[in-house]
């Protein structure tokens, strides 16, 4: 007798605990702060990105924002923490092409696109390819001429082995059947004195980490591997205008654990949209070089499964597989 | 004449209250982040630099540079007194600005630390604003093969970092070494030593290795030799240094000037090379270099003066291209680029009133540090009277949360802790760790350098004499070595001479 009473009760109580807590589900979201992890070091441009966006967010979802810095293990450190979180809505990171190449170049650290829920993607900035400024090619047409005339004679600096860059150079002879001498460097920045000292003849990087130099004059942009020209950089060339279809780019994507409710993922969708239309959050655009382009959640989903697979060909063609 | 207008441009952008305030603040600031261990200016700028976006361009950039600078103030202030280095670029002061205060000298330590910095921190700034667009020019020339040659030239003589046997030193570089191969190796994409755990793709940071090894280690070294403390109660008298010492100190403060600065300017050099190779010049040029290590004032005097010409010196690049040669710079680019202001051969045309409001900050700045710093001397030195049993567990709270704000993780924690040990053996077995934390950030910039040499020459090993730069120094290189093995008799007679001095 006193058993069952204590099951019914325990019983109860659980119920009780279960369905307060899918009223709370329903109920009210969000009602405590959501952080957003960044896998870089503060000043990065994701980092940038994040911050700008934060205060627009708050005034859009009424809680705080808080952005915290997870820097290290090539943003896989980041990817883990998140992917483990809860799927409440309470915590996103934002990512890169990063999550889309690691999933072949690092298998061990078990990070992929299919273990997050996409929220929104708000802007992009094009790869292209920088040369010094008295480099004899103007455009890239020449570029590409010379190159496939002296295989192998064009030194290309990247910003390390299998990192993004690099990936956008193998990518560039993928498509254009040219062949570069690739020469590594320990991130972006040792990269471009490189290039304006001649050490190596041009780098793979993107118009939103070099049109400060490209504007104080310092480094000319010889092509984009975008499909469209860019708005900071209206009159350079695109692969696609010279018939090589290629698309590399770094983006502002931000993801969620999986599972997260759809409702919830509709109020940070929803949140994210308003704040790329405040004037603060364009002006900023404008001033990092950032193309702002939205994508629903649906969007950006069907966009990492494309990247997915234009990523695995590529690093599987290059021999780039570890 | 032009220059003399700018100038007078510059003051004007300064002297108004609003600037002369945040400049204050940022100065003030910095020396707080150089005393506290740990914390970086990196953080401190993150940190701040949200809050700066308010501001108008050049307060904004004069608050962050002051930052940066007076770290370079403050950090050899925790060097000298208690043996940890409060910034990674005072390392190299801990190793005879901490026997100075053994020897009841903490005040002149500081007190020559603070000048030299004030000297170097101006002449720099006379350099920078004079030479910027010149030398940025030739900075570039610097390529892999140049810098190989360099660094090569500079491992060898890392023997002259240790005042104790060589062969404890050599031992120590090649674990400085080994330790800086760990991580993906930029070049090939190969994890080396990652243990499969993902915090250390990117390797054991630099912050965690330092704090360990000075502040962990120092720290347990002590718990034994609360004792010996005594040292201390000696006399502090006579805090300023007085003429003997600056005439000692006016050689290595110019010569730490002239090499901060143009190490600041080279690419994957930073600040903290700057005064290894300071110290390093300062030990092979003294006619007493067994004065090294036990208290020389001019060990504290040149890579002091060193840290803060290179702080300086890392503007260079930062304003003439946009590139970046540090984490703090990078930020300073970022607060740059958000007020619409792009650094580069144009930036002092367009904006003339950020470029030399900033410089001349810079003057006042160094000024306001100096007059800061000198009368907070017998405030740090009484310091000293705190008993260890609080001093220590408050320098072990900061060690922790500096290393741990750096990258949020606690990896970092548990990696300085396993190096507090190792410094701590090290201190017991008589190895010295300076030579280890020279080689570690040497090596992989050494190693990179060698593989994109090869790569740009196809594997041509000739590239390395080809070039007139690098083909002086590997020829220094060999003379040096050659020279060394040659009169390693003479070597070892000298040192059993100074053995038997010391004893």
């Amino acid at each position: 007798m006193r058993k069952t009473s204590s099951f019914l009760m325990a019983g109860l109580i659980m119920f009780g605990v279960l369905s307060v807590n899918s009223a709370v589900a329903q109920e009210k979201y969000p009602k405590d702060p959501i952080s957003i992890v960044v896998p870089y070091a503060a000043g990065g441009s994701h980092d940038l990105v994040a911050r700008a966006l934060q205060p627009q967010l708050e005034k859009a979802l009424g809680v705080s924002v808080l952005v915290e810095n997870k820097p290290g293990g090539g943003s896989t450190i980041a990817c883990n923490l998140v992917k483990a979180a809860p799927p409440n809505g309470y915590m996103l990171v934002t990512v890169s092409p990063t999550l889309s190449i690691i999933k072949y170049t690092l298998p061990e650290s078990n990070v992929t696109f299919d273990q997050f829920e996409p929220v929104a993607y708000v802007g992009y900035t094009p790869q292209g390819v920088f040369t010094r400024m008295d480099a004899p090619w103007n455009n890239l047409k020449e570029l590409l001429d010379y190159a496939r005339a002296n295989p192998g004679k064009v030194k290309c600096g990247n910003a390390g082995h299998g990192g993004n860059f690099h990936m956008g150079a193998v990518g560039i002879e993928q498509a254009t059947g040219v062949k570069f001498t690739h020469i590594p460097f320990k991130g972006a920045a040792p990269a471009v004195p490189a290039v304006m000292g001649g050490h190596v003849d041009i780098i793979v990087s993107t118009i939103a980490d070099t049109l400060h130099m490209v504007k104080g004059g310092s480094l000319k942009v010889l092509g984009l591997a975008a499909p469209e020209r860019n708005k900071f950089a209206p009159d350079v060339q695109t692969f696609k205008e010279l018939g090589y279809d290629i698309e590399f780019s770094t983006y502002w994507s931000y993801l969620g654990p999986k599972g997260m409710p759809k409702d919830r993922v509709k109020i940070l969708y929803d949140a994210f949209r308003k704040s790329t239309e405040t004037k603060e959050v364009k002006e900023f655009f404008d001033m990092q070089g950032v193309t702002p382009s939205l994508k629903s959640p649906e969007e950006l989903g069907e966009y990492y499964k494309k990247e997915d697979v234009k990523w695995g060909r590529l690093i599987k063609e290059g021999g780039l597989m570890p | 004449m032009d220059t003399l207008q700018s100038l007078m441009l510059g003051f004007s952008v300064v002297t108004t209250p609003m600037n002369l305030f945040y400049c204050f603040i940022g100065v003030l600031t910095g020396t707080l982040v150089g005393v506290l261990p740990g914390i970086g200016t990196a953080g401190s700028v993150a940190v701040l630099l949200p809050f700066t976006f308010g501001l108008p361009p050049a307060t904004a950039i004069i608050l962050l540079a002051g930052i940066w600078y007076g770290a370079m103030y403050g950090g050899s202030t925790t060097s000298i007194l208690v043996n940890i280095p409060g910034e990674s670029s005072s390392v190299v002061t801990c190793l005879d600005g901490y026997q100075m205060a053994r020897q009841g000298r903490a005040g002149r330590a500081l007190g020559i630390s603070a000048i030299g910095s004030f000297i170097a921190g101006t002449l720099s700034v006379c350099l920078l604003m004079l030479l910027a667009p010149v030398v940025a020019r030739y900075a570039v020339k610097i390529g892999p093969p140049e810098l190989f040659a360099l660094i090569l030239f500079g491992l060898t003589l890392s023997a002259y970092l240790s005042s104790g046997p060589v062969i404890k030193s050599f031992i120590m570089v090649a674990l400085g070494m080994i330790l800086g191969t760990q991580g993906i190796d930029t070049v090939s994409g190969v994890q080396r030593f990652t243990f499969s755990i993902n915090e250390f793709y990117e390797g054991v940071g630099i912050l965690p290795v330092i704090m360990g090894i000075y502040g962990v280690g120092e720290i347990l070294i002590n718990l034994e030799e609360t004792i010996k403390r005594d040292v201390f109660k000696v006399s502090i008298k006579g805090l300023l240094p007085d003429w003997n010492d600056g005439k000692a100190s006016f050689g290595p403060i110019m010569r730490g000037t002239f090499l901060g600065f143009f190490l600041g300017i080279l690419p994957a050099s930073g600040t903290l090379i700057s005064t290894f190779v300071s110290y390093i010049v300062e030990k092979r040029l003294s006619k007493h270099p067994e004065r090294f290590g036990k208290g020389a004032i001019e060990g504290v005097a040149g890579p002091e003066a060193a840290n803060n010409a290179a702080s300086s010196g890392t503007f260079v690049p930062l304003l003439t291209f946009g590139i970046p040669t540090t984490a703090t710079m990078a930020l300073i680019l970022g607060a740059l680029l958000i007020h619409g202001i792009t650094p580069g051969p144009l930036l002092i045309r367009n904006h003339p009133d950020v470029f030399w409001g900033v410089i001349v900050s810079m003057y006042i700045g160094n000024s306001m540090l100096l007059v800061l710093n000198l009368p907070l001397i017998g405030i740090w030195v009484r310091l000293l009277k705190v008993p260890y049993s609080i001093l220590f567990p408050l320098i072990l709270v900061f060690c922790v949360i500096g290393v741990y704000s750096n990258q949020n993780s606690l990896l970092d924690i548990t990696s300085m802790i396993f190096f507090g040990v190792i410094g701590y053996l090290a201190r017991k077995t008589g190895f010295e760790c300076a030579p280890l934390i020279f080689a570690y950030i040497l090596s992989p910039i050494l190693e990179e350098a060698f593989r994109q040499s090869l790569l740009m020459s196809q594997g041509d090993l000739t590239i390395f004499i080809t070039r007139p730069f690098p083909a002086v120094f590997m020829f220094l290189t060999v003379l040096f070595v050659a020279s060394s093995v040659i009169f390693s008799k003479k070597r070892s007679k000298l040192l059993d001479q100074i053995g038997s001095a010391d004893s």
